[in-house]
């Protein structure tokens, strides 16, 4: 009898315990998610990921339009298609050159052609192709942080 | 299979013992393990005075400026991530520092709670810390070979009001600027005090070198001293034999045998109660005394409440700090004071004190008590010394009888403090006129 | 045990809750719900809430930081016109334009509209919290910030036409003859307003426009007429808002700006009572310096007599008549050489050509209404703007006046000095802004005058007597001599005067002596006497004798003391010291 008295409270005991340091995990394990978001950047004191074209300043057809502190071209496929292929070498970074026969990196002489395939040197990969959105305003939103296959072209 | 299961289930011991080198049972030798085979708890005793955990014997207050001491430190670092201690103007005619301040108000996720429990976390420490020395002086824990341990512990307050005080400037808004520009100017009063102002400031006024300095003081060298001497204010706690007790407690009820838990193996003792050489001998070093009987395990009691004490402060500061914002008023201008411009509340008393005689108040009074209350148990130990029949040494006894006089005066210079102190942050307005805080509420002290 | 445990557990789920409470104080953003509105109500159903931040980029360094567009998400969205704010369009601005030039996606709000560009909340974007320097310029006020890029010394920005008449006001007003803006005025008479905008906010200008005695207590600025147009006060408040030394691009950079047109600088070259007219009134005068506005301090009556202008600085219909052109020329020069502590400002950037306008002006002032009228007639016309229609030295315009226009329900003044008077009133009152009324008014009318103000004054029987004393001489016994020593007194000494004005007479003369001493604001009317003013104490009337009785007797109905207690050597000493200051070789 005196045995399980005991034993129900010491099992009370365990019941208490371990909720309260379970609550304390999920307090702790929340602090942790706050904490990283407390971290993560939301916004950007430099350039900004994405940046707006008014649909009226969009090039002519088969022109481009080169953005510098985006490190963008801008591309008029056709009247009603246009793409932007983002200008930062897919080796390590570096800003390309835009020349007759397509881009050339400065830094290690990776080549591209017009579409950004790669053709010679260290690159690994296509240069990105970046997401167009329509947004408010008759204005197009480039975000230089995405990448989508080559040829994927946002219809006006 | 089974095998397998057999096998795993052993790897998952070894891993066990490899990180816990004990079990979980209720036996006096784990209690011991637990505590002396890990690194936060061996710190403590693995055995204490039953009296030690009594909520009257401490209050719990010195750990509680513990707890908000590591808040800080953690609440601190983080902080540390989105600030930049530089006045330099942007275009927006915002100061830097000052715009951190705002985007830890805005875009930065739980900005605003860390800053606000930083901000809390350091006025209540300041505040424990008086509490904590009030507690220790009317219960006589000063003697009894404590002696310099107060000492340590005046340092570690004055510590902690600089701190403070230096973490005050870093916002860089109205209030940090003036605030901090007048505390500095009652240190002018001092004799040499434009020396160690110079020092302090790198200019002949508060700006953007004073900013520097105040950072580094704040989250380097300030909180770096502060860790040493806590280490050696807690490691003198156990070396002068553990909290303040009375000289004799052998009158005290014994712990009942059941409380230690159960015997295992077959200990010629009836209880897990054990006479360890260490209890026995007697000495200094460590210090233990003939009170066995009532000396219990640290674990798991005094533990769970030091964790209650963790849960206590941290749900309070927490709750402090979503549901009151710190202050934020505009951006530093050293052309327009605010008026009136007030210390931060642990400085009111002091100013207060300065506004009726510079030199009396700002350097004699405040001179005398903080060296006064520093030296308090050398002037009584010199006392008995000369005096015969003179003993003010009682050490853990609330308001023991003999010590009324001076419990009595200790407790006077608080409410002479906190008099003065209320007086600067409700009843001084505009120009450091007497004002009804009922009439107008006015800014500073916080 | 277990209670302990239940206390951990308690407390672990306050913890949690209040962390939970952290949490959506975090979530529950407004900018996110503005934008959840604004794409519900265009349509949209791809989107996600993200902080619209604009860096603009300043050329000295440094960057503007803009977050408004968090919630103001629709500003450049034409399909946005009619959303409710905070989602709406901005409105053009500038006007019949069709490509606006201002893009908001690169700069932002903050640039025009002040207020905290980083906060994300309503009442803290906006600068609706205490101490925050720069709150929100909202509509037109915005118009202040054209100028941190645009150069805006004159002309029409399209667009910032509220901004532009609050220049012309500045002019017309007479702002400009007191306060410097760099590039428009220089006077040193009230504070540099060219970094107004820099320094106070656009509630502060305002304030301190309607009532300047608002923010700084002892403003000598007077309270004008025209601060009770709210129009007027704004665009005035919008203009000065502008006026800024932090600008984001400066005068070479400036996008599209107006310097200041070269026919500014061709000035009046003849005289002409048209043009001092104009120049009173503060209308622009072709060929002229287009600044103006005597008007807004002074009155005059026209030939019907009918009163007009402002109640700051004494009528001026009868000035060249009592003063005379080559007074009235000066004093427009520099108003300090015959009234040492007149508040008008010095104008010293008019021409000849525009002086003798204005005084050609002020002589075609040729109302005269004096024949016939009994005294309290003639009170009522002549005195009561200084003097006051109770008779109390408080008219309209007295506030400004120093020293005060005399308060004569003091009795004992009147009383004393009764004889005093006529000559007073016909010959005026040196040093002051009394002027001499012998060229206007008859000796009858003058004596009519005096009976009235001693009727007004002298009501009932209340005995008042003073007794005579003469200026003792050189050689006289001393008067406190009580022991017989046989002290004779000597020529006053000014370096023994000078010590006993200290001791007795600074804390109302002040140390100066100039009668601004610390005990003169606890005084109201009238206040110590200037006694550095030349010009009042040289008059012929203002004898040695006159001012030893003032002293040991003091002056009957003011808070000027008798000084019995002082031996007649230190009365002597004293008038030698006020002599030595006010005489023309004196140190």
């Amino acid at each position: 009898m005196e045995k399980n008295e005991k034993q129900g409270s010491s099992r009370r005991e365990m019941i208490a315990v371990g909720s309260a340091f379970g609550l304390m995990g999920l307090a702790a394990a929340g602090t942790g998610g706050a904490l990283f978001k407390f971290m993560f950047p939301v916004v950007s004191y430099g350039t900004p990921q994405k940046f707006l074209v008014s649909v009226d300043d969009l090039p002519d057809v088969g022109d481009e339009l080169i953005f510098e502190d985006q490190k963008t071209v801008l591309r008029r496929h056709s009247e009603t298609e246009v793409a932007a292929i983002s200008l930062v070498c897919t080796h390590l970074g570096c800003t390309v050159d835009r020349v007759e026969t397509g881009f050339q990196c400065p830094c290690h002489g990776s080549q591209y052609d017009v579409d950004g395939l790669v053709v010679g040197g260290p690159a690994p990969k296509t240069l990105p192709w970046l997401e167009i959105k329509k947004v408010p305003g008759n204005q197009l939103e480039i975000d230089t942080g995405s990448s989508l296959p080559e040829n994927t072209f946002f219809a006006v | 299979m089974n095998e397998l299961m057999e096998k795993a289930k052993e790897f998952g011991l070894k891993l066990y013992a490899s990180i816990f080198r004990h079990n979980f049972d209720n036996t006096g030798l784990t209690k011991s393990k637990i505590m002396f085979s890990n690194v936060l708890l061996h710190i403590q005793p693995v055995k204490i005075h039953k009296r030690s955990i009594k909520f009257k014997t401490t209050m719990g207050l010195g750990l509680v400026t513990f707890y908000l001491f590591l808040i800080l430190a953690v609440t601190g670092v983080l902080l540390m991530f989105h600030y930049v201690p530089s006045t330099a103007i942007g275009p927006d005619g915002l100061p830097d520092a000052y715009s951190r301040m705002l985007n830890l108000r805005s875009n930065i996720f739980w900005g605003g709670l860390l800053r606000n429990m930083h901000r809390w976390a350091a006025h209540g420490m300041v505040a424990f810390v008086a509490f904590h020395m009030l507690r220790v002086y009317l219960s006589g824990a000063h003697r009894g070979g404590r002696e310099f341990n107060w000492v340590i512990g005046c340092i570690l307050g004055l510590l902690t009001v600089f701190l403070s005080y230096t973490g005050y400037l870093l916002p860089w808004d109205q209030l940090a600027f003036w605030g901090v520009k007048v505390g500095t100017e009652i240190a002018k009063i001092a004799p040499g005090g434009a020396i160690i102002r110079g020092i302090l400031l790198g200019d002949t006024d508060v700006g953007s070198e004073a900013l520097i300095r105040f950072y580094v003081l704040h989250v380097a060298i300030l909180p770096a001293v502060m860790a040493f001497l806590i280490a050696v204010h807690f490691f003198r706690i156990r070396k002068d034999g553990g909290l303040a007790k009375p000289a004799d407690t052998t009158h005290e009820k014994q712990i009942p045998d059941e409380e230690f838990g159960e015997v295992k193996n077959a200990s010629v003792f009836k209880s897990a109660r054990s006479y360890k050489l260490v209890e026995i001998v007697k000495g200094k070093e460590p210090k233990v005394n003939e009170e066995v009987d009532q000396m219990m395990f640290a674990w798991p009691k005094l533990i769970v409440r030091e964790v209650i004490v963790l849960l206590g402060v941290v749900a309070f500061l927490s709750l402090i700090s979503v549901l009151f914002d710190a202050p934020l008023e505009g951006p530093a201008d050293p052309n327009h004071p605010t008026n009136p411009s007030k210390a931060p509340w642990y400085f009111l008393g002091l100013q207060e004190l300065v506004s009726y005689h510079g030199f009396i108040g700002g350097v004699v009074i405040p001179g005398i008590m903080v060296g006064g209350v520093m030296f308090l148990p050398y002037i009584e130990i010199f006392q008995e010394t000369m005096i015969k029949g003179f003993n003010k040494n009682y050490p853990g006894i609330w308001f023991a009888r003999e010590r009324n006089l001076e419990n009595a005066l200790f407790i006077g210079l608080y409410i002479f403090m906190l008099a003065l102190i209320l007086i600067g942050v409700y009843f001084r307005g505009e120009n450091w006129a007497v004002v009804y805080p009922w009439e107008h509420m006015s800014g500073g002290g916080l | 045990m277990l209670k302990d445990y239940r206390i951990m557990l308690v407390l672990a789920f306050a913890g949690l809750v209040f962390f939970g409470m952290s949490l959506l104080k975090e979530i529950n953003l407004s900018f996110a719900s503005h934008q959840k509105a604004y794409y519900k109500e265009l349509g949209i159903e791809d989107f996600y809430v993200e902080i619209k931040q604009v860096n603009i980029n300043a050329p000295g360094g440094g960057m503007v930081v803009d977050r408004c567009q968090s919630c103001h998400i629709g500003a450049s969205n034409p399909d946005a016109l009619n959303f409710d704010q905070p989602l709406a369009m901005h409105p053009p601005i500038v006007p019949g334009v069709e490509n606006d030039p201002h893009e908001f996606g690169k700069i932002g709000c903050v640039v025009c509209h002040d207020g905290n560009g980083r906060a994300l909340e309503k009442d803290d974007a906006h600068g609706e919290y205490h101490g925050w320097p720069f709150p929100l310029l909202a509509g037109e006020l915005a118009q202040a910030n054209c100028n941190r890029c645009h150069t805006m010394e004159s002309g029409s920005l399209a667009g910032a036409e509220h901004y532009e008449k609050g220049r012309e006001l500045f002019l017309e007003k007479a702002c400009w003859g007191c306060h410097t803006i760099a590039g428009i005025s220089s006077s040193s008479q009230a504070p540099e307003l060219s970094n107004a905008g820099g320094k106070f906010s656009y509630e502060y200008l305002v304030e301190s426009m309607v009532d300047p005695a608002a923010n700084v207590a002892n403003s000598k600025m007077p309270k004008f007429d025209w601060v009770d147009d709210a129009e007027t006060v704004a665009a005035l408040a919008t203009y000065l808002k502008g006026q800024q030394k932090n600008r984001l691009r400066s005068d070479g950079q400036a996008p599209i700006g107006y310097s200041k047109p070269a026919s500014e600088e061709q000035r009046l070259s003849e005289a002409s009572a048209a043009a001092g007219r104009s120049l009173f009134a503060g209308v622009p005068v072709a060929g002229s310096l287009d600044r103006g506005g005597c008007i807004n301090c002074h009155s005059f009556r026209n030939g019907n007599g009918v009163l007009s202008g402002g109640s700051v600085g004494p009528e001026l219909t009868y000035a060249i008549r009592a003063r005379g052109k080559e007074y009235v020329e000066d004093h427009i020069r520099n108003a300090r050489v015959h009234v040492p502590d007149s508040i008008m400002p010095t104008f010293k950037d008019y021409n000849d050509a525009e002086i003798e306008s204005l005084v050609k002006f002020l002589e075609t002032l040729d109302y005269n209404p004096a024949a016939g009228l009994p005294g309290d007639k003639l009170f009522e016309m002549f005195c009561t703007s200084c003097h006051g229609e109770e008779l109390d030295g408080r008219g309209r315009v007295s506030s400004m006046l120093d020293p005060l226009p005399r308060d004569f329900n003091r009795y004992q003044f009147v009383d004393t000095y009764e004889d005093r008077f006529a000559e007073s009133i016909s010959e005026g009152v040196n040093g002051t802004a009394m002027p001499a009324w012998n060229k206007i008014l008859s000796k009858e009318q003058i004596a009519s005058l005096i009976d009235y103000i001693k009727t007004q004054s002298l009501t009932g029987d209340k005995p008042f007597t003073r007794i005579k004393v003469e200026l003792p001489k050189t050689g006289d016994p001393e008067r406190m001599d009580y022991k017989e020593k046989g002290i004779e007194l000597a020529i006053g000494d000014p370096i023994e005067g000078l010590a006993a004005f200290q001791k007795h007479c600074t804390s109302c003369h002040g140390k100066l002596a100039n009668g601004k001493g610390p005990n003169a604001y606890l005084l109201e009317h009238p206040l110590p006497r200037n006694l550095l003013n030349k010009e009042f104490l040289n008059q012929t009337t203002m004898s040695d004798e006159r001012l030893y009785q003032s002293i040991l007797l003091g002056v009957a109905g003011t808070p000027m003391p008798a000084h019995d207690h002082l031996k007649d050597q230190t009365l002597l000493d004293l008038i030698a010291f006020i002599r030595a200051n006010t005489t023309e070789e004196a140190k």
